[in-house]
């Protein structure tokens, strides 16, 4: 993995815009707007190394979905903060594994082995746009020869099918929360949309505030029932609402994709159970709840924390953090291994899993320590020859 | 690899019915930091709002649940 400067398409604003990249201007705090989308330069990936990349990324996931098993056997739901009405609804969804769509691991990964897990956003992750579409458009116009680490759409449209085969109605409701101002959430929602219907499915956007309650189902707006539900809206977030309870009980008749027990993987709490259960594996850092543990140099994740708010890093040298609002569910502290640094930029590697198997890479770039709000997206390819 | 058809993609996109022009362009919702004070802290137990009567659930009759509106509220960018 190496960073290359490239030529930025002349039109490269107007052309991610028109592509679905309608969140690609980001105010900073000072009133000034960068770009999102970042094309002064692009990574480059040996083939070889995605394919070792692909089976990290697998085995990962499989420790994953074992790491949760075992919370449940050994009713560790109070490690993760979820609240006891709601253990049953996790155990049953993970016992009866009703759909499940993506997810999108962070690693710390510098081009040398191994990988390092930093978390697994299993429930509600976004940049999906950016790394299904965006940047493969941008490698068709500025790399066609080459090709690119990017199964998503396809692995979507296929796992939809998959999905569809189980549905006795095809109309799927795909919801996202119209608080979210930036479109990021509405595009990612849409995105996910069009690529059940290219799979056979009907399928319905609708904001989170929209929906309805009966008295013995979900409807949407034009009170149609909610049989099927993609929603781009964490769980914990949804458990904590008016409605937590009627979408987990037993007899509503509404199946959530992501399903209940992601909440276990999208929990910080994960990495101190993966910790447990595989000590000193290569792709994992030490992580504890409890407490660092004597390790002089890590970092405080709050639980259920999003887009690195929160977050403190602690050094022999320094404290950095990141302000925000969590932290009061809980703490993981994982050893600090640094962001790999190109080009004076700090590297996180997104590794997307699309149901059950690697499915493709985006990278994003930030000035500091903690990835946040504030990245930006580059694009890759992979230095070999395209595969037909 | 093929991405399937990008006029598709295009009519979903435009049925998002999105514009680049809101006022608030930034990266999420209430910037990084998410909702500021009015977040609900996550994995509290649920608000009922028993001014309404609407429907009650099967497993807990007693509770009651507003007829629209009890998901959503969250105002952060779901992003991780």
């Amino acid at each position: 993995m190496r960073r290359v400067t490239v030529t930025p398409r002349p039109d490269w604003h107007s052309t991610v815009g028109e592509q679905g990249l309608i969140y690609v201007d980001t105010e900073l705090p000072d009133g000034e707007v960068m770009s999102y989308w970042d094309e002064t330069a692009a990574y480059a990936f040996e083939l070889d190394e995605v394919y070792r990349l692909e089976e990290a990324t697998e085995e990962l996931h499989r420790m994953a979905v074992a790491a949760a098993e075992h919370v449940v056997a050994r009713n560790r739901y109070a490690d993760f903060g979820i609240p006891d009405w709601a253990t049953e609804a996790v155990a049953r969804s993970l016992r009866e594994q009703p759909p499940t769509l993506y997810g999108r691991f962070d690693l710390a990964y510098d081009g040398s082995w191994p990988p390092k897990l930093l978390e697994y956003n299993a429930d509600t992750p976004t940049s999906l746009v950016e790394a299904g579409i965006i940047q493969w458009f941008w490698l068709e116009d500025t790399h066609p020869d080459r090709d690119q680490w990017n199964s998503l759409h396809e692995r979507l449209v296929e796992t939809w099918r998959k999905i569809g085969k189980g549905l006795h109605d095809p109309l799927v409701h795909v919801a996202w929360s119209n608080e979210e101002e930036s479109g990021e959430d509405q595009m990612t929602a849409g995105y996910l949309a069009e690529t059940a219907r290219q799979a056979g499915l009907q399928a319905k956007l609708i904001p989170m505030l929209s929906i309805g309650w009966d008295g013995r189902r979900f409807r949407d707006a034009a009170d149609q029932p909610i049989t099927t539900c993609f929603k781009l809206y964490p769980w914990e977030w949804m458990l904590a609402e008016p409605y937590g309870r009627l979408a987990v009980e037993p007899g509503t008749p509404t199946t959530w994709i992501e399903p209940a027990w992601k909440l276990l993987l999208s929990n910080k709490a994960l990495l101190a159970v993966l910790w447990e259960l595989y000590p000193d594996h290569p792709y994992l850092l030490p992580a504890y709840l409890d407490s660092p543990r004597g390790m002089t140099e890590y970092v405080v994740k709050p639980l259920l924390g999003r887009e690195g708010a929160s977050v403190r890093i602690v050094t022999g040298a320094e404290e950095i953090s990141n302000p925000g609002i969590y932290g009061e569910e809980g703490w993981c502290y994982q050893q600090f291994h640094p962001l790999p640094e190109f080009a004076g930029n700090r590297v996180v590697l997104g590794s997307w899993v699309v149901g059950g198997e690697s499915a493709g890479a985006g990278i994003r770039e930030s000035p500091g320590l903690i990835t946040d709000g504030y990245a930006r997206f580059l694009p890759h390819y992979i230095d070999a020859p395209r595969q037909a | 690899m093929q991405l399937g058809a990008l006029t598709a993609l295009a009519l979903a996109l435009s049925g998002c019915n999105m514009t680049s022009d809101d006022d608030d362009d930034d990266d999420c919702a209430m910037g990084p930091l998410g909702g500021g004070d009015t977040v609900v802290v996550a994995m509290q137990v649920p608000t009922v709002d028993t001014r309404t009567t609407t429907g009650t659930s099967g497993a807990d009759a007693a509770a009651v649940v507003p007829e629209r509106g009890g998901f959503g509220t969250h105002l952060a960018s779901c992003g991780g």
